[in-house]
């Protein structure tokens, strides 16, 4: 893949996360059940998106970094 | 050995430790302002992870987040959804920010716009909203640190008294080291604030209930209404999705724009540490989970609280805690406080100075390091006497001033990208969206919805920055390209000034 490519996904990406933690869509995930790693679903929602984020960032990073030549 | 004074004894000790990092850090930085404001553009990943993590989670995070979890539920999960999203538009802007900075030796957020946007009217203005938002943030961070104080010392140092010794140690190494003590304490109180986060965390719910998953199953039997988003107000009442949704947006903005965190673009030693900061702060934000863990420890256990942002140290206080346990949460609830704090009182200062008198008379490097100087302790004083008066409601200041804090968002992406951006343009839009926000701040029965006032703000402020911009003459195009194009510079590039 190349840089560009990574650089649109990473902002359609953070785009979908902020879609995702707001109205409309976090309607969907609003309840407490089922419970996620023991966590209600409400709270293991938003810190996935926090995972998601931080994986797409080390990927970005290291297209960034690898095309610098560093 | 009575209680109170094994954990004073604690307390002495980790402000003592913190002092002596504080001190030395300043050891081989250079005796400028560009020494004393961007630690000589000098600073290390490890600093820079440490710094924008400490900074960003202050004593609101660890009072105010379990307070949250405790009284509002699901409301507090806006927190967790804010912080990589407004983190993440510094690895684009962040490196660009840092390459300008370094070319035209600038070290604020105001030298940086104005260095584009030329108006002294405008660092002026700037520089006032900075203050303005930065003072009741110190002034929490004080508040927040005497609590805890006079919380497990059951009184016997009184929240004055706390506030006094911390803040006075944080003032001593500011005085002396700069952003650089900043940056080698932050590290120290990053790292302590992490490690007894999590440690406390996960030891309250298996204290208290058993474990995460046991905990969460009896609040969900008993009160299933707390773990539904948006959760609740501090009424008790169910919060709107509006409110919710743009609590994030806007806080979001308003992580970016923060002058304290902006200045600290310029204080990286190559733009690679940025982004690996950005890169890694998701990690740091994790440090949010173990907080709310204890606030919903506290649900079943403990009745109404009247201040909710108690129930840390009184769930401290009356689950038979080992003494040592204390001495710890009292040592990571400082840690929050003070890194906050310290970068707080540094960036009022020098912000102050450097935007706020240097445009409008001549001073020479001793001189802006010397009234800088003066300025932390004139800031340190205003926040302390508000911190120690009572019947001020600073979260709502704070929570007031990230809608303002939220308006410089426009300017910065225009001075950055937005090649027909004009001074006029930038000045009409600030004062047009902070004049709304503040306009729907005190008259709220104005809003058509119930979205936060910062995003009213900036439905006004971004069409008047365009449409003023192109009504009046574009800007020169070396100036331009200097800033929507910056020149690439080599990891070795010196320091500019």
């Amino acid at each position: 893949m190349t840089r560009p490519l990574i650089r649109r996904l990473a902002i359609g990406l953070f785009l979908l996360n902020l879609l995702a933690v707001t109205w409309p869509v976090a309607t969907l995930f609003r309840l407490p059940e089922p419970l996620v790693f023991g966590l209600p679903l409400s709270m293991a929602w938003p810190i996935a998106w926090i995972l998601i984020g931080w994986i797409m960032l080390l990927v970005l990073d290291r297209f960034e970094n690898r095309d610098e030549g560093g | 050995m009575d209680q109170w004074v094994v954990i004073s004894s604690m307390i002495a000790a980790y402000l003592g430790l913190t002092l002596w990092v504080g001190l030395r850090a300043g050891r081989g930085t250079s005796s400028t302002v560009d020494g004393f404001v961007a630690g000589d553009r000098n600073f290390g990943f490890l600093v820079m992870y440490f710094v924008t993590g400490a900074t960003v989670f202050s004593a609101f995070a660890f009072l105010g987040g379990p307070g949250w979890a405790y009284s509002r539920g699901a409301a507090a999960f806006y927190i967790l959804s804010y912080g990589v999203l407004g983190m993440v538009p510094w690895y684009v802007i962040g490196p660009k920010v840092a390459r300008i900075g370094r070319q035209f030796g600038q070290v604020t957020q105001a030298q940086f716009l104005t260095g584009r946007f030329r108006s002294r009217g405008l660092s002026l203005v700037i520089a006032l909203i900075s203050i303005a938002a930065l003072i009741p943030y110190i002034t929490l961070q004080m508040r927040g640190a005497g609590i805890v104080i006079e919380a497990v010392t059951d009184g016997r140092v009184p929240l004055w008294m706390g506030a006094a010794v911390a803040y006075g140690i944080v003032v001593i190494y500011v005085l002396v080291s700069g952003v650089s003590a900043v940056g080698w304490t932050n590290t120290l109180q990053g790292m302590f604030m992490i490690v007894i986060a999590w440690s406390l965390g996960l030891y309250l719910p298996n204290a208290l209930y058993g474990g995460i998953g046991s905990m969460f199953d009896a609040i969900v039997s008993q009160r299933p209404e707390l773990l539904e988003l948006p959760g609740l107000t501090a009424g008790g009442e169910p919060w709107s999705w509006a409110g919710y949704s743009s609590a994030i947006l806007i806080s979001a903005l308003g992580l970016t724009m923060w002058p304290h965190l902006f200045m600290k673009a310029f204080t990286a030693r190559d733009e690679r540490i940025i982004r690996r900061t950005v890169v890694w702060f998701p990690t740091f934000q994790l440090f949010l989970v173990p907080v709310f863990l204890i606030g919903f420890a506290g649900v079943l256990f403990v009745d109404s609280l009247a201040q909710p942002d108690f129930i840390l140290p009184h769930l401290i206080l009356n689950v038979e805690l080992p003494v040592i346990v204390v001495g710890l949460f009292c040592a990571g609830a400082l840690s929050a406080s003070m890194s906050t704090g310290d970068a707080l009182m540094h960036a009022t200062a020098s912000v102050a100075v450097e935007d706020g008198v240097r445009p409008f008379a001549e001073l020479d490097e001793a001189r802006q390091r010397l009234l800088i100087r003066i300025l932390i302790v004139v800031f340190g004083a205003a926040a302390y006497f508000f911190a120690v008066s009572e019947g001020i409601s600073l979260v709502v200041l704070l929570l007031t001033s990230y809608g303002i804090i939220a308006q410089l968002a426009p300017p910065v992406v225009a001075a950055l990208f937005w090649r027909r951006a004009t001074t006029p343009g930038v000045i009409a839009g600030l004062l047009a969206g902070g004049a709304t926000t503040l306009l729907l701040f005190f008259f709220p029965a104005l809003k058509p919805i119930a979205l936060h006032e910062g995003l009213f703000g900036l439905i006004v402020h971004v069409p008047v920055l365009i449409a003023v911009s192109l009504l009046t003459p574009a800007q020169d195009p070396d100036r331009v390209e200097a800033y929507v194009q910056p020149p690439a510079v080599g990891r070795s590039a010196s320091p500019s000034l």
